[in-house]
């Protein structure tokens, strides 16, 4: 099956999906004991204006499947209704943070399948030798850790050197793009390392299996007999082959990974999709919390479309 | 025909088996020995900790010190027997919430595996689009929508890692719904369910076993992050809100490493033990062919 | 002599203990010569091609002897060194076709690789370009190389294997039971492609295979190899028509002929030892039903047996009766 009809294929599933989460994301609110977003409405006090705003946005005196279009009607047009905690518009609050979360987010994605495919390249390459043992050892120890606490910890440890709060310092506004640029750099670099650290864990694991499977393939007893030198063998044939399972898995732990980033955004004061997910959660702000799912699941979506596609790329034997 | 006395012998030669390939491998030692002394806590901790886990005994936020080894939370109260108290909820929220996960993920596992084209891919079509939802985001919602009980986690818990328990129960059952017992069983005549429950199922229990050892930590890390959210039940003591009442008393800035540590040492201990358990015996009831 | 092995030892290194895969093992190759290596699984002869090109797994050694290649010992090479002797000067076919490319290459690229790893100067282009020829000669079609292997049949994967193997005209061949997999017909054209190819490029060769009827057809002399040890060698007559060792006695007999009278076919009881701890003396001597003491005592080493090209390693080989009927 070519890539082109492959990516097609996948685009559809894709769509398929989006109506699942759409629907879903709609229901889950609304058929909850008690239609909380209904007995909200009515049970705090709002202004004229949103109080009209709300039944432009919910009709709440409408059938169940009419509120459903018209659900699908305000997200087209990227209307996420109103904000119960803030009281101004949810869209615009929530998209301006996605771009944190997704620099977040991608950040950590990148630096945890690099490492952890490099890491697990060492260790299946010496399978059961010392290295191996320890490196799988920390891999489990670190995987039994929750994000937050390794992010309080590594807040506490780090305090004086590292920023532990925010994206920015504010003070630096009219400095040079480089220095700016630095001092993101500084603000993401414990975040990042907080919400990879699970997940090198995981890829070491995958990657190291693979490869230890990998070695005992003849492919690479042809490569030994044809003289290829062991980090010719490596670079040219294990690696390919050990990032499959990897990056077929990156898409589901894709999911696992925005986890820990909410996390790591509410120990850093990331100003982020996450943690104005926390926030929004605490006060119950029904609004906001269903706008930021809706975002956080479509990333999700999108993420695992890519890697299907790197996957075909990766390996021709794929089919649908 | 197998006489009542040979199965017995069957069943205690079963359990030495066990025992000794436990006794090979030291680490699911190790895994059982934790366990047990968390389990050893868990009983016993009104005997164990030195104060009321509710009372106020000392100042607030108090450094280490001999009356209270852990110091005090925001409110006075003793950490240490905070700590030791956790571990119930810990326990008995990881277990069954694992158990809910469990058990949904392995009917839609099964069913989707033995039923095949038609409602079985539906099922996995299913089963793939709940894993697009992250789940921290789904149990941050639901337990919001819910309420605070303890009987809400756990269903919470357990509602969003059931996926990928499916997942790995599907395709067992896939490759098991090709093997020649199957496929013998259709061509005598026996119905859907009996060829489930009679061979499919006994066949599928050692990986779902060990799998579902496995999904404990995860539960038990799930809990204490939604009690860290604040979406826990206020009334019980969990490590969860032991680590958030820390961090929202700037135990970080303040440097109080006795407040935060030991509750996020616990939960790694309890996860870890199961981990080595559940590794062990996936080494042990799923045994892999060696080239 | 163009290849000569000399009693070669080759040691595993398993849980167990140390297993002696091939012991005190001699053979030797001519120019153009095709030595047939017979056995049973697990006798050895997978390992001893392995030595040759030092690609043992990694509990695997080589502890003794010589592997003599136009007069430079293999053995006492420099990993570097012997990385220039393989393919260019010995290559090998494996038993898995299946897997002996890399899923995730186009198979032209990785012929091509084998090129380009020992001729430094060569473009990209050159190499493709007698990549390309290579497996014309084998009879592919040129434009299968841009497929990917799990696009070839078995068949086609082996003969794209024998290109593979050919492209830097080594002097030897190793060819290890490279047709298990295949069905007869395939066999037989696999095997008539690789005689037409030692004609052409005067290549030596050694087959590796457990299939008797194979070997006779495409070997000039045989060696059988049993539990590690070398036990009997010559031409396929003289193998065939006068073997010497009870061994290869009891494999032949196992062979039902169409021409003659109906005969009970007898199974040589028990089974080849272990490696870890082999019985004293010839390996062989628990199932020989005429084995004496002096079997027991020490292993009997390969001595002439009238022609200068049939020897076997027996005590007993003046023994002039039916030993398996």
């Amino acid at each position: 099956m070519n890539m082109r009809k492959y990516v097609i294929r996948r685009f559809i599933d894709s769509i398929g999906t989006l109506f699942f989460i759409t629907v879903f994301n709609f229901f889950l609110f609304r058929l909850m004991p008690g239609d909380p977003i209904a007995l909200m409405i009515r049970t705090r006090r709002f202004t004229q204006s949103m109080v009209a705003r709300f039944e432009q946005i919910y009709g709440l005196d409408k059938p169940m499947w009419q509120q459903f279009f018209m659900y699908i009607k305000n997200l087209l047009t990227f209307d996420l209704g109103l904000s119960f905690a803030y009281q101004t518009e949810a869209g615009p609050l929530i998209l301006e943070k996605v771009g944190n979360s997704i620099l977040l987010l991608v950040t950590a994605i990148i630096l945890a399948l690099t490492i952890g495919t490099l890491l697990g390249l060492l260790a299946g390459w010496f399978h059961g030798k010392p290295i191996d043992l320890s490196l799988i050892g920390t891999s489990l120890f670190f995987y039994c850790m929750p994000t937050f606490w390794i992010a309080m910890v590594f807040a506490a440890s780090f305090a004086g050197i590292l920023p532990i709060s925010g994206m920015r310092t504010l003070t630096l506004y009219n400095a040079s793009w480089f220095v700016r640029l630095l001092d993101l750099v500084k603000h993401i670099m414990l975040p990042t390392i907080v919400i990879t650290i699970l997940y090198i864990g995981e890829m070491l694991i995958l990657a190291r299996n693979e490869v230890s499977n990998i070695l005992t393939q003849d492919y690479i007893n042809t490569a030994r007999a044809k003289g290829l030198r062991p980090r010719q063998i490596i670079f040219r044939h294990v690696l390919r082959n050990a990032s499959l399972p990897l990056v077929s898995m990156g898409g589901i732990s894709f999911a696992f990974l925005v986890g820990g980033s909410i996390q790591a955004e509410i120990i850093f004061s990331w100003p982020g999709v996450g943690r104005l997910m926390y926030n929004a959660a605490l006060a119950r702000d029904y609004t906001v919390l269903q706008g930021c799912f809706y975002v956080l699941s479509l990333t999700v979506l999108i993420v695992n479309f890519l890697t299907d596609i790197a996957y075909k790329y990766l390996d021709p034997r794929v089919e649908y | 025909m197998e006489s009542v006395r040979s199965r017995r012998w069957l069943r205690i030669s079963g359990f030495l088996n066990f025992w000794r390939v436990f006794r090979k491998n030291p680490l699911g030692l190790i895994g059982v020995v934790i366990l047990a002394c968390f389990l050893f806590i868990a009983i016993f901790c009104p005997v164990l900790s030195p104060y009321d886990p509710e009372a106020t005994v000392g100042e607030i936020a108090a450094p280490s010190s001999p009356a209270n080894i852990f110091g005090t939370d925001q409110l006075g109260r003793d950490n240490f027997s905070r700590v030791l108290y956790g571990t119930r909820i810990s326990l008995i929220l990881g277990i069954t919430a694992a158990a809910i996960a469990v058990f949904i993920g392995t009917t839609i596992g099964v069913a989707s595996g033995y039923f095949g084209k038609g409602s079985g891919e539906i099922l996995m079509r299913f089963t793939d689009m709940f894993l697009v939802l992250p789940q921290l985001a789904l149990m941050i919602i639901l337990a919001a929508l819910l309420g605070r009980s303890i009987y809400i986690i756990m269903m919470v818990v357990g509602v969003t890692v059931w996926p990928l328990m499916a997942r790995i129960v599907r395709s067992e059952v896939l490759s098991l719904k090709q093997r020649p017992f199957v496929e013998r069983a259709v061509s005598i005549g026996c119905g859907d369910f009996h060829i489930v429950l009679k061979h499919i199922l006994p066949n599928v229990l050692p990986l779902i076993t060990a799998n579902a050892i496995l999904t404990i930590p995860w539960a038990i890390i799930s809990e204490s992050t939604l009690s860290f959210i604040g979406l826990g039940d206020p009334t019980v003591v969990s490590w969860g809100s032991i680590l958030t009442s820390a961090f929202k008393n700037s135990a970080i800035m303040l440097g109080l490493w006795h407040w935060f540590i030991p509750p996020g040492l616990a939960i790694v201990l309890l996860c870890v033990s199961f981990a080595l358990i559940g590794h062990v015996a996936d080494e042990v009831l799923n045994p892999r062919l060696r080239r | 002599m163009l290849f000569e092995i000399k009693d070669l030892q080759v040691e595993y290194s398993v849980p167990g203990g140390i297993a002696e895969a091939v012991n005190k093992a001699s053979l030797n190759v001519a120019e153009g010569e095709s030595l047939g290596l017979a056995g049973e699984s697990g006798c050895g002869k997978t390992t001893l091609g392995n030595a040759i090109l030092r690609i043992l797994p990694g509990g695997g050694q080589i502890t003794g002897g010589r592997i003599d290649l136009n007069g430079v010992d293999l053995v006492k090479l420099r990993e570097e060194e012997m990385r220039q002797v393989r393919w260019r000067d010995i290559s090998m076919i494996f038993q898995g076709a299946m897997n002996s490319f890399d899923p995730t290459m186009i198979i032209e690229n990785q012929i091509a690789e084998g090129i380009l790893i020992h001729q430094r100067g060569t473009s990209k282009e050159t190499a493709l370009k007698r990549t390309r020829e290579l497996l014309g000669l084998c009879e592919i079609s040129p434009l299968l190389g841009k497929r990917y292997p799990h696009e070839l049949s078995g068949g086609m994967k082996q003969r794209a294997c024998i290109a593979m193997a050919l492209a830097l005209q080594p002097k030897l061949l190793i060819a290890d039971e490279i047709t298990t997999a295949l069905d007869v017909m395939t066999q037989a054209q696999i095997f008539t492609l690789l005689r037409d190819m030692r004609r052409k490029f005067s290549l030596s060769m050694i087959i590796v295979s457990h299939d008797l009827t194979v070997l006779a057809k495409n070997c000039d002399r045989l060696a059988i190899m049993y539990a590690g040890h070398i036990v009997e060698v010559g031409t396929i007559e003289d193998i065939f028509e006068h073997p010497q060792h009870p061994y290869v006695k009891g494999l032949l007999f196992c062979i039902p002929s169409f021409a003659g009278d109906r005969e009970i076919i007898a199974a040589i009881k028990g089974a080849p030892p272990s490696l870890l701890d082999p019985p004293r003396g010839c390996p062989f001597h628990p199932r020989c039903p005429i084995s004496i003491p002096e079997c027991e005592v020490e292993v009997p080493q390969l001595v002439s047996v009238n022609t200068n090209n049939h020897s076997v390693a027996c005590y007993r080989k003046d023994y002039k009766g039916d030993i398996w009927k």
